[in-house]
């Protein structure tokens, strides 16, 4: 008896005990041949041959080869250490997760030039605080890097907010996110009690523009724009 | 709309911090109608349907602490269908939570689970359909312009939390089905298609509802064909819709779960496994149950400095706390969407409905049910290449129940 008015002719499938829709020439159970393929409302798209087939991904073969020039690295450093006792492995790992980084998100069309650049930014500090601190922790990762280099890359967030306005909601988040990671360098020099404060104070003071900015454009925009990310 | 923006409801944070390529959290309706479906034609409706449930015309964004949903200005284009179904969203690409698609005589529509659950979307599909078939009078079993509410927006579950309801419950681990997936990837669907009337005769014969039955089978057919000498139990994860229970007409997530299961042993029978999923399930059912699922929820949003962590870790817990209290404590998950009933001038052009749940790593076969007129449709997804508890599943129903049983499949990866 057809179901919802459904006029099909099925096949059964001796094996299963079930009809089979016409569209199927075997059993889509148990795979038995049931008869030449014929026509239903309930067939799918025919797929295109393998549409997914999984590609070759580079992206996971260069982590793996990080990944073992990482440990390798690190079982040679300290196999090593009686001849030298110095600690180069970590500056090796971050280093190879800093070049992952860069291959991979600065040149990925997919995502948006403000991810990119600050993804960068952010795994080059972290790169740079770790030969700082393996070298003796001088602080020239914290005092001059962290500040000047965020106060570059908010620059350019900013200028590609300027450039597209249109796309102010998109771009919003990544000149937020400088603003924010811009009051780090100073609460972190304050408490290293480092003597050079002045990049430090630069990106405090970018920060502080860039919002002046931000809102000179559009406050309302921006205020709705910050509720948003704070849920307010 | 424009510049409009939303909070997730509580179960939507979920599924933004737990979704990757092993679990998409994006879930299927389907309708298939007596015609070729036209893509304008259905564009046009989907015009229409947007203005109707503009809370999903959103996109997902990060916040600082949460994500939340802004609206778009443009509608989402319809898509002819030329991929496998619940295919994880690419948030690079795009960050849309809803796609509407057509092939044959099918229009599907393919929703990110933060947007809403199996009974939202059930009725943006109707809505769709019933602008697609361009019908007048929407008899009230369909939403249009005229149904539009602010408790569409509403949290339900922060509506209905209640401190004072919280049973913790332990859950053990469950056994999970093993197998492996497609060379290429994607997922196999399997439909079949029972009668109405003869699967309710034989649940009422029974004295259980048709969900305890459908259970109990999955549980048999799935201790029969894998090997179950580890002791687990096998859990059926049974996603229940909570606005029955609490009067909520919401069109966003508002469902629990209800874990249902079996410790396998050579000597049980069918009539002791249908006993047993008839008692958990009355027992989960009750409204002390249902109102604890719903502060057991909250509670975790309602923790003193959640609302302060930041969205980056956040997600990283929740994906964790999903991995140990969701994904490790279930075998598979049956959801039954219930019966689905469209205006009268429709109902000739309407053959039949599905749908599809996605798969994960953990929870290979997943199994939907809908009904719509005389027949219900049980759809399984299965990410795996074996189809051994499905094919077993049907058997059961046909050999053992002696229902009717028509099957068809989406053919992924078939030699």
């Amino acid at each position: 008896m057809p179901m919802n008015g459904v006029k099909n002719s099925m096949k059964t499938c001796q094996h299963c005990q079930v009809d089979v829709y016409d569209n199927h020439e075997c059993c889509p159970l148990c795979g038995h041949s049931v008869g030449e393929k014929g026509e239903s409302p309930f067939q799918y798209i025919e797929y295109q041959e393998n549409p997914n087939q999984q590609a070759f991904n580079i992206r996971k073969v260069s982590r793996l080869l990080m990944a073992f020039i990482s440990i390798v690295a690190v079982v040679v450093n300290l196999l090593t250490l009686h001849v030298n006792s110095f600690y180069w492995s970590p500056i090796v790992v971050v280093s190879c997760l800093y070049a992952n980084v860069f291959l991979f998100d600065t040149f990925n069309k997919h995502k948006k030039f403000g991810r990119r650049i600050i993804n960068n930014y952010v795994f080059f500090v972290v790169m740079c605080i770790v030969i700082d601190v393996m070298n003796g922790f001088i602080g020239w990762s914290i005092v001059f890097i962290f500040p000047l280099m965020g106060t570059m890359v908010s620059v350019l967030c900013m200028m590609s907010l300027l450039l597209n306005r249109d796309k102010y909601q998109d771009k919003i988040s990544d000149v937020l996110i400088m603003i924010g990671l811009n009051l780090f360098p100073i609460v972190v020099c304050l408490i290293h009690g480092s003597p050079v404060i002045w990049p430090s104070v630069a990106a405090l003071t970018g920060a502080i523009l860039i919002v002046i900015i931000m809102i000179s454009i559009s406050y309302s925009n921006f205020r709705l724009e910050v509720s948003k990310r704070l849920h307010r | 709309m424009k510049n409009s923006w939303y909070k997730l409801d509580n179960s939507a944070n979920l599924f933004p911090a737990v979704a990757n390529s092993k679990n998409s959290s994006v879930f299927r309706v389907s309708m298939i109608l007596d015609q070729k479906i036209d893509g304008e034609q259905l564009q046009n409706a989907s015009m229409k349907v947007f203005e109707c449930y503009p809370m999903y015309m959103v996109e997902l964004r990060k916040g600082l602490f949460w994500n939340y949903l802004n609206s778009l200005d443009e509608p989402i284009q319809v898509s002819l269908e030329c991929d496998y179904p619940c295919k994880p969203f690419d948030f690079e690409y795009s960050r849309d939570l809803i796609r509407i698609l057509y092939g044959n005589n099918r229009i599907s529509v393919e929703v990110f689970h933060t947007l809403t659950d199996g009974t939202g979307a059930t009725e943006f599909l109707k809505s769709l359909v019933f602008f697609y078939l361009e019908g007048n009078d929407a008899q009230g079993k369909v939403r249009t312009t005229d149904s539009l509410n602010r408790n569409d927006y509403e949290d339900s579950y922060l509506k209905n939390y209640r401190p004072h309801f919280n049973v913790k419950k332990k859950l053990p681990f469950a056994y999970h089905i093993q197998g492996y997936p497609y060379a290429n990837g994607g997922n196999g669907a399997i439909h079949g298609h029972l009668k109405v009337e003869e699967i309710h005769k034989l649940s009422k014969s029974l004295g259980v509802s048709i969900t305890t039955l459908l259970t109990a089978t999955l549980i048999e057919a799935i201790a029969i064909e894998t090997d179950q000498s580890k002791g687990k139990p096998i859990v059926v994860s049974i996603p229940v819709n909570l606005r029955k229970h609490f009067d909520s007409k919401t069109l966003s997530n508002f469902f629990g779960v209800a874990n249902i299961g079996v410790v396998w042993e050579e000597t049980l029978t069918s009539d002791e496994v249908i006993e047993s999923v008839k008692e958990q399930l009355q027992f989960e059912l009750s409204p002390n149950s249902l109102q604890s699922i719903i502060t057991n929820n909250v509670a975790y949003e309602k923790i003193p400095g959640a609302a302060f962590v930041p969205l980056a870790l956040k997600n990283r817990i929740i994906s964790l706390g999903s991995f140990f209290l969701g994904e490790n404590t279930k075998t598979v998950t049956l959801s039954n969407i219930g019966i689905v009933d469209m205006p009268d001038t429709m109902k000739a052009h309407i053959l039949g409905m599905e749908a599809l749940l996605y798969p994960t790593k953990k929870s290979p076969i997943n199994c939907g049910v809908i009904t719509y007129g005389n027949q219900m449709t049980v759809s399984f997804i299965n990410r795996n290449t074996d189809n051994a508890v499905i094919r077993r599943f049907f058997r059961l129903l046909s050999q053992n129940y002696e229902l009717n049983v028509s099957v068809y499949a989406n053919e992924w990866s078939q030699e």
